[in-house]
């Protein structure tokens, strides 16, 4: 041996350990590993990445990089279980645990780098009694590749902090993507850090309705601490729009534009996205229609402004009933409340917003005290939305003979997603649409939820990246992991991850679902901002696997 | 015996055999030698000088010494001097019997096959105790267990738990311990329906501290 093994160690990164061999399986269900006698089962957790050697030809062999989904105990004799042997006396202890007493674990192979070292599906499973190795830092970046103009840093691996995951910008951005998690999880720095990488990257121009200001400007996090804002972060590429300016003034959070909407400018369908908030019915809604069809555009405010006998007319001259007139009434009578709403609005606000995003400036649209209204949020987000993606419809079809009319693509932020996206409203509301559009104009959605179960299933089936925090509620653990291969697996993994800073990146962006440690938004996440504005990154090494494994662009959601 | 005295040295036979076949044999030796050889020593047949034959390796397992009329009388004397009983091991015809069980023999290739000789030893070819780098030869694998464990002529606990303690002192003292474990786990494997006599077993090898 002339190479010492901390050359190797440098060389090759920290070496892998040997933890066991394959003993049954299937490429549906999964790996079976029986544990070497001497891997100590107390450092294996479910998420962690374990690297399986096909058989060996002439040196070279396929590795099957593959996730940890459940551990286990098992023994050779049954007996064992109920006359457990004498553990006092260590050597008997250290024999028969790791002979008739043994770990296990189940592994879903997630993807096969095959003997020519590229990275592709797995369509085959190893044989029986092949090596499992714990992964090494070169194996991860032989998948997940390093940071580039295209592939942007959100987190770790667990247990190989020196490692980057990087998620692929482009595919990210292309299709709607999901953050989900229970309360309390992360998810808006979750979606802030995405958010930075989209911004960084201009791989997206963004459009997000900040439901309590927690992207623009700073926000106090739990310890206490000050996080800085995304236009903090970029100054030159982020726009704040606010419905609230006293709340932005109070909160001595800059602002660069007030928005304010025309009670002339909602319209009927707009009423539709809140008929499970609002609790409007059927009636009031077809009522909304007749009223738009006799005052015209100023429906809303004449149907608020009107005497008693209009009302009467309007019940005797159609279908309208008494009833439902009075309790849509009552329901509009709570726009009042809402200062952005006004007869007379300032400026053109939809078309303010188009402009910026047409100049690839992100807004960030903050809600002030009105987020905490669920009827504002959703009014506002339906309203701003549905205008914008009209006018994206049309600038998508002339660019189809005019390529230099072709609007820069447009990411969509919601929170309190499942509000908008619930079955029964999913197909009426603007975001149903958009997400059951796909990329086709260029219009994508970033939902941040914590009930994803409660979201329409198709919307669901047509988020193409998602990325999960910890959920302990079974409907929405199923509903995160519906179409994806090996869900049975991931389900133990998704249901214990921590509840900080950790989460499950799966779909169209990553080459495999990956449990990540979330890069820290800390100082040193907004120097390296300031580097990315600079013009700073690293390249890529394996572009060559990145194009074989993800292959053109023929996506039909998750498998 | 040629070769043999009261002064032995490890090139020096413990004895030779006097019956055998291919599951064992037995050798004789003179009760003076009987301090040498153990209860689950490594031994070796060899043949003799210019034989085809293989030198055949086997577990001791039974030291066993007869009686004689002389003895007979002697034992039943009101006194027997120090002389006449000095005299008796050292010149005494009827010779000590040593039990063989045989585990493995040197093949043509110089291998040490872990499996029942071709054929037996002839009769008195002369028996070696092992040297370490021989007996650290055979425990570098586990596959003279089973031969062991299923003889019903032996006691096969008691041997194997022998053999390994023994075979565990040729080694540097840091390497003892895990050398006892793997062979342990090997125990483990061989006799995992049978978990009574693995716990004997193990409790031969390492009794632990006492309760």
């Amino acid at each position: 041996m002339s190479q010492s093994a901390s050359e190797l160690d440098a060389f090759f990164g920290a070496r892998a350990g040997r933890l066991g061999v394959v003993v049954g399986g299937s490429l549906s269900r999964g790996i079976e590993v029986k544990l070497d006698p001497h891997t100590d089962i107390e450092e294996l957790a479910a998420g962690r990445y374990v690297v399986v050697h096909g058989r060996d030809h002439d040196g070279r062999h396929n590795r099957f990089f593959s996730m940890i989904t459940d551990i286990g105990l098992g023994n050779t004799n049954a007996q064992i279980t109920n006359t457990p042997p004498d553990t006092s006396n260590p050597y008997l202890a250290e024999v028969y645990m790791g002979s008739m007493a043994y770990g296990t674990m189940h592994v879903s192979p997630m993807l096969m780098i095959n003997k020519e070292s590229e990275v592709g599906p797995v369509r085959t499973i190893p044989p029986h009694f092949q090596p499992v190795w714990t992964a090494t830092e070169r194996d991860i970046n032989d998948v997940f590749g390093h940071e580039d103009e295209a592939h942007f840093h959100i987190g770790n691996p667990l247990e190989l902090e020196n490692t980057q995951i990087n998620v692929d910008l482009k595919r990210l951005t292309e299709r709607s993507v999901g953050i989900f998690g229970k309360s309390g999880t992360g998810k808006s720095y979750l979606c802030r850090i995405l958010l930075a990488g989209v911004i960084s990257r201009r791989s997206a121009v963004n459009l997000v309705f900040d439901m309590h200001n927690d992207y623009g400007w700073e926000v106090h996090n739990e310890h206490g601490r000050v996080d800085k804002g995304l236009k903090q972060l970029f100054p030159d590429r982020l726009s704040i729009f606010t419905l609230d300016p006293e709340s932005s003034r109070r909160r001595n959070a800059p602002y660069d534009v007030v928005v304010t909407l025309a009670y002339s400018d909602i319209e009927p369908e707009d009423l539709g996205a809140l008929r499970n908030t609002m609790d409007i019915s059927d009636a009031m809604l077809d009522a909304a229609y007749t009223l738009k069809r006799i005052w015209k555009e100023n429906w809303i405010q004449t149907f608020l402004t009107a005497d008693v006998e209009d009302l009467e007319e309007i019940v005797e001259t159609t279908s309208i009933n008494a009833s439902s007139m009075s309790a849509l009434r009552r329901r509009l009578e709570r726009f009042q409340r809402w200062g952005f709403l006004t007869p007379q609005p300032q400026g053109d606000s939809v078309k303010q917003i188009i402009d910026y995003l047409e100049n690839r400036t992100n807004v960030v649209l903050e809600f002030g005290r009105y987020g905490n209204s669920l009827e504002a949020y959703i009014l506002v987000a339906n309203y701003l939305t549905r205008r914008i993606r009209d006018h994206y419809v049309k600038k998508v079809e002339e660019s189809l003979g005019d390529r230099a009319k072709e609007p820069p693509q447009l990411m969509i932020t919601i929170e309190e997603a499942h509000k908008f996206l619930e079955p029964k409203i999913a197909q009426q509301t603007i975001f149903g649409t958009i997400a059951r559009e796909l990329r086709k104009y260029k219009v994508t959605l970033l939902i941040v939820d914590q009930r994803p179960s409660a979201i329409d299933e198709e919307v669901m089936s047509q988020i193409g990246t998602r990325v999960t925090a910890l959920l302990d509620n079974d409907r929405d653990i199923t509903a995160v992991l519906m179409g994806v291969s090996g869900a049975a697996g991931l389900r133990e993994v998704l249901a214990r991850l921590d509840t900080r800073q950790q989460a499950i990146v799966l779909g169209h962006a990553v080459p495999m679902p990956v449990v990540i440690k979330t890069r820290a938004y800390d100082e040193a996440f907004y120097m390296a901002m300031g580097g990315e504005l600079q013009g700073v990154h690293t390249k890529r090494k394996r572009k060559k696997n990145s194009d074989a494994l993800y292959g053109d662009d023929g996506f039909d959601g998750l498998d | 015996m040629n070769g043999m005295n009261n002064h032995w040295t490890p090139d020096q036979p413990i004895g030779r055999v006097l019956r055998a076949s291919t599951s064992g044999f037995s050798a004789g030796t003179r009760i003076s030698h009987i301090e040498q050889p153990e209860f689950g020593m490594l031994v070796r047949a060899q043949p003799q000088n210019g034989s085809t034959r293989e030198p055949i390796y086997g577990l001791l397992y039974n030291i066993h010494i007869d009686d004689d009329p002389m003895i007979r009388q002697l034992v039943l004397a009101d006194s027997v001097s120090e002389e006449t009983i000095n005299d008796q091991h050292h010149h005494r015809l009827v010779p000590v019997e040593m039990s063989v069980l045989a585990v493995g023999f040197r093949a043509y290739d110089g291998s040490l096959r872990h499996a029942l000789p071709p054929r037996p030893p002839l009769s008195l070819d002369p028996v070696f105790l092992c040297t370490a780098d021989e007996v650290q030869e055979l425990a570098t694998r586990f596959d003279y267990f089973r031969v062991v464990l299923s003889s019903s002529q032996v006691p096969s606990e008691q041997l194997v738990a022998a053999n390994l303690l023994l075979a565990a002192q040729t080694l540097p003292a840091h390497e003892q311990y895990p050398f006892l474990v793997s062979a342990g786990r090997e125990l483990a494997r061989l006799l995992s329906n049978d978990m009574a006599r693995l716990d004997h077993l193990l409790r031969l090898i390492y009794p632990g501290e006492p309760a």
